[in-house]
């Protein structure tokens, strides 16, 4: 199956909502998947930073554009 | 005279049992009720099933929870057509409706983490049928040494605080019984801090350190190995445990809903955060653990949830807030509420006696709650108004 990318739009969610929105993603995805992730809590850019660590995927990019921050995943630590 | 309404209601848990019986009381409306099963059951009495041996406050027949008028029909729905207006039983017979509300709660499913069937036959858990909960009780009274675990597969689980109440029970009854310095008692949740918002992790942190029950953070359990007594999680960690209890996936009902679209990737049903309608009807709601209108899967939020649809139908613009109103006991008679709303996160309210004591007043009159909205609900809205999450920032900081 080929890679997919996905996008998780969490705007509007305090936080962990994010994060638990990319945890029911991520049983979905396989590596090599892009996850990107939208978000408005501020807590956001914290709690992706940590997620990442932990789980040894790989952030691709993070930033704040005007409306929401955006963290885009690539898939590379599923066991 | 004018011909009445056809309000059909899937589901007769707190939701779809508290709107029967507002709806019936307007004469605009023809109220009928389906639910699989001729009891109610209160869900929330698997925890104190599971650790205290209480059965007391389990279920009721659904008849005796509703006001006369409303029509129960007992049998299974196996279809929702919502273009046609139609509902398809196993008994072979169709409803029509004018309007209808979909209330059936979620279906547990532990085929959904590996391992999690084999793993409740051993253990039970507190989210799916009292025979589980009894063998958690078991469990916990038979367990002398080793290390006891509650780890969170699905983070959209029943009642949020559920886990955590489950693990500092444990803890009660393991200190009871004197053996509590033998067993290591561990909580594995999918967030970044113990409890998943930031505000109320303050309060439940500091309750879990006390108590000397590790946490492991960003653990969702994916998969269960029976035979080493290991759980691994999503994120690559792995854990052993010598008894333990994984909170099991949730997914929507078991009934084939038309047109597809209108459920997600779950089957819950897709429905507006604020009116709890069904993407695409004016005619059509979902309310409770089964749509995705529910920010928290709690009785109280279909309660307030059925409070709008029922506002709503009669004409007027009411919306949910958010609020949730989640009791939380942590053992020896304390306890605290998660209260959020969609504005505000959990305000940080401490485990105290009395908020317990709240706890255990709202379960013991919950069948009376559900069988009178018209008495309770003036009296919950003096309390939601008053302890509501905006005041309770300003007082609590």
């Amino acid at each position: 199956m080929s890679e997919e990318k996905k996008v998780i739009d969490a705007r509007g969610l305090a936080c962990p909502g994010p994060i638990t929105n990319l945890t029911k993603a991520y049983r979905n995805a396989k590596n090599g998947d892009i996850l990107e992730i939208w978000a408005t809590d501020p807590g956001f850019k914290s709690d992706i930073k940590a997620w990442v660590e932990r789980t040894k995927n790989e952030l691709l990019d993070l930033k704040e554009e005007q409306d929401k921050i955006v963290a885009v995943i690539k898939i590379t630590a599923k066991k | 005279m004018s011909k009445k309404h056809k309000f059909l209601i899937v589901g007769g848990g707190a939701g779809g049992a508290i709107l029967a019986n507002i709806l019936v009381a307007n004469k605009e409306f023809d109220v009928t009720l389906i639910n699989d099963t001729p009891n109610h059951y209160y869900w929330p009495q698997l925890l104190q099933i599971a650790f205290r041996g209480d059965y007391s406050n389990l279920y009721r027949p659904l008849g005796s929870l509703l006001a006369k008028g409303v029509n129960l029909l007992t049998d299974r729905v196996e279809k929702i057509d919502l273009g046609n207006r139609k509902v398809s039983l196993k008994s072979g017979s169709e409803v029509d409706y004018d309007y209808i509300t979909i209330a059936p709660g979620i279906t547990i499913d532990h085929e959904g983490i590996a391992g999690n069937e084999k793993l409740v036959l051993q253990f039970g858990d507190f989210y799916s049928t009292p025979e589980n909960a009894s063998k958690v009780y078991n469990v916990i009274n038979n367990m002398n040494n080793g290390t006891f675990v509650i780890s969170v597969g699905d983070p959209y689980h029943r009642c949020p605080p559920s886990p955590y109440e489950g693990i500092l029970l444990a803890d009660e009854v393991f200190r009871m019984r004197g053996v509590r310095e033998n067993v290591r008692l561990v909580i594995a949740v999918p967030y970044p801090r113990p409890y998943p918002a930031e505000s109320f992790n303050e309060i439940i942190e500091a309750v879990l350190k006390e108590r000397g029950i590790e946490v492991m953070t960003f653990f969702t359990a994916d998969s269960i190995d029976v035979e080493k007594k290991t759980i691994t999680s999503l994120e690559g960690e792995t854990i052993s445990y010598d008894a333990a209890i994984v909170v099991p996936m949730h997914k929507g009902p078991k009934i084939e809903i038309k047109p597809e679209g209108v459920t997600n990737e779950d089957g819950l049903i897709v429905a507006d955060k604020f009116t709890n309608q069904v993407s695409g009807y004016d005619d059509a709601f979902a309310i409770g653990d089964a749509s995705t209108s529910a920010n928290a899967k709690t009785g109280v939020t279909a309660h307030l949830q059925a409070k709008v649809v029922a506002r709503r139908v009669m004409g007027f613009d009411a919306k949910n807030t958010g609020r949730t109103n989640c009791p939380t006991e942590i053992g020896f008679e304390m306890g605290t509420f998660v209260i959020s709303d969609y504005e505000h996160p959990p305000a940080k309210l401490r485990p105290s006696v009395f908020n317990f004591i709240m706890k255990r007043l709202f379960a013991d009159a919950y069948w009376d709650i559900v069988r009178h909205p018209e008495f309770w609900d003036p009296i919950f809205d003096v309390y939601f108004e008053n302890t509501s999450p905006e005041i309770l920032w300003k007082i609590l900081g």
